[in-house]
């Protein structure tokens, strides 16, 4: 029976480093690739929109380069997607440095590299969004020209057929932008002619490495199988197990729904899927089905994030529980004071919010607790405006409106009213970013060249 | 009527993003019986979860039970997308504690 097995080992590249024990251990069997997805959205809009890397680059170096190592000794594929979390064209490009200069200082035998770059500028998602190829995905607004105005970068998120056309040309590694997570893990098995369907789940169930596996834990390496009709998973950590309930459980991890997955091109339909035990730490899954779309088209996701201006921070803590009692009012009243100070006419110039934690910042609206039972509250001011100046004049107002608040029953005299860990504002090293772009695009031709471009080069150490 | 709290018989409960503008909360059981019985009790619901948070029911998006995961899922709508101005929660997992408020039925 014919079957590819692939090791992934990590469920996203950099964020920490891989654990050694459990990749060798892997390394040690038959081996057709190495996976990994280093990309995800859940870290914010500001690495996106800053283009700025979210992990230490020596952990990434760590990661790509035990499993360059390996895949190059086994003659076998080496895929990455979505390089230094955002993948950006900064971040292929950062991986391929790395890449290079492992195969150099290991003196390696020439391979053949693929970077694919999904950055699209700004302006031609403009023209795109002109001619009525986009429409929206999880944000609620159009693409207007005033929401690309405020957009700084935008990737757009491969399926199988970029990493496939890489295949094809006989990429031994590939670096690739921004990328559907199951989609890295896929088309290695699709290329070689196994069904989509199965493979897609497969790299659905595999994508976050051992954490498809119970006992939980990050890191460790699993084996994932596709075969004909089914995948398998098995971890290679000896006290983890992968349960058909491990594995079915996992499909609804960061997901909407577990039983649909839209990507590129079609949905996989795992209504019918069925898992079950192999072994006691085996998980078989089959019945998932690869459905395209009905009308034939082809859909990629963009995600874009621009700046929503500079951010000041205050921090201020209260232990008064008198003061404590009163704070939906206190921070009514120093909310209404700022704008009187700073002046309402310039109200529209920044944005101040309070976080109040103790009470509900963690949840805000959605917070059924309405009288806290702390004893000590802390409230992060924040001030979001494209003046810096202003920003920080508005946070050291609340601030000192804070300092000098006044509420029923107080018992402190004025100018004692909060606790300052420090009298200065906070700054953050970048400014405030937002999510801009969370949209489809209708492409013509999945390879389109103004959203996916491909270079290859020869690598080689000697 | 004799109760359990949704904690004593639940193996997970977490929240997490699912995607930049929505909240995912899920309950996941370790043994199909108990599932079962929670599932069939019909104490687990649309509006028993807006309930917990106190929200009108339409702003749960989704409800739904996965048998394969013995698990129960519902979807938030983000007050404001991740990470952005303002924002509280940036891999919105600390979203799910009004759900251990859950009682459920019980009669051994």
């Amino acid at each position: 029976m014919r079957k590819v097995s692939l090791l992934v080992s990590t469920g996203n590249l950099g964020d920490n480093i891989i654990e050694k024990g459990t990749f060798y251990e892997g390394v040690k069997r038959d081996i057709d690739c190495f996976g990994a997805d280093a990309g995800t959205a859940d870290a914010g809009p500001t690495f996106l929109g800053s283009d700025m890397p979210h992990n230490p680059i020596e952990w990434e170096r760590h990661d790509l380069e035990i499993t360059l190592i390996e895949a190059r000794k086994k003659k076998v594929p080496m895929i990455v997607g979505s390089c230094s979390t955002t993948g950006t064209d900064r971040g292929v490009n950062l991986y391929a440095d790395i890449i290079r200069s492992v195969a150099k200082e290991r003196k390696m035998e020439p391979f053949k590299m693929a970077l694919i770059y999904s950055q699209v500028p700004v302006n031609t998602i403009r023209e795109r969004v002109r001619k009525g190829e986009s429409e929206p995905l999880g944000a609620s607004f159009p693409l207007t020209d005033e929401v690309l105005d405020n957009t700084t970068n935008v990737t757009a998120s491969m399926g199988i057929e970029q990493f496939v056309h890489a295949l094809e040309q006989g990429a031994d590694v590939i670096i690739a932008g921004r990328a559907c997570d199951d989609a890295v893990l896929a088309s290695y098995p699709i290329f070689r002619g196994f069904d989509r369907g199965v493979s897609l789940h497969m790299g659905k169930a595999a994508e976050c490495a051992s954490l498809v596996c119970w006992p939980q834990k990050v890191k460790e390496s699993i084996i994932a199988t596709v075969h004909d009709d089914h995948f398998t998973i098995e971890p290679m950590h000896p006290d983890q197990q992968a349960t058909p309930h491990s594995v079915a459980a996992h499909s609804m991890y960061e997901r909407t729904n577990p039983f649909v997955q839209a990507l590129p091109g079609g949905i996989l339909d795992m209504h019918a899927s069925k898992y079950e035990a192999q072994t006691d730490r085996i998980c078989k899954v089959s019945g998932s089905l690869f459905v395209p779309s009905p009308d034939g088209s082809y859909k990629v996701k963009l995600e874009g994030a621009g700046e929503a201006g500079h951010r000041v921070y205050h921090l201020v803590g209260i232990r008064d529980d008198r003061a404590i009692a009163c704070l939906d009012q206190i921070l009514a009243d120093t909310r209404k004071k700022v704008s009187e100070i700073i002046g309402p006419e310039r109200d529209d110039q920044y944005e101040l919010f309070f976080h109040p934690y103790g009470k509900n910042a963690i949840m805000r609206e959605n917070e059924p607790v309405e009288i806290t039972r702390s004893h000590e509250v802390a409230i992060v001011i924040e001030v979001i405006s494209k003046d810096i100046e202003l920003a920080t004049s508005v946070a050291k107002c609340a601030k000192f409106r804070f300092f000098y608040m006044s509420y029923p029953g107080q018992m402190n005299s004025s100018g004692g009213s909060v606790a300052l860990i420090t009298d200065e504002p906070l700054f953050p090293k970048n400014k405030c970013y937002q999510w801009t772009v969370d949209h489809l695009i209708t492409l013509k031709d999945p390879l389109d060249p103004e959203i996916f471009r491909f270079t290859f080069e020869t690598v080689s150490g000697v | 009527m004799k109760t359990k709290n949704i904690c004593d018989l639940a193996r997970t409960i977490r929240s997490k993003n699912a995607g930049s503008f929505m909240i995912t909360l899920e309950i996941i059981f370790a043994d199909r019986g108990i599932y079962e019985k929670v599932k069939n009790s019909g104490a687990v619901t649309r509006h028993a979860i807006a309930d917990a948070y106190g929200l009108p029911e339409e702003k749960i998006l989704d409800f739904m039970f996965f048998d394969p995961g013995m698990g129960i899922k519902a979807n938030l709508q983000r007050n404001s997308p991740s990470g952005g101005p303002g924002e509280t929660d940036v891999y919105g997992c600390q979203q799910y504690a009004p759900l251990f408020a859950l009682e459920i039925p019980w009669e051994e």
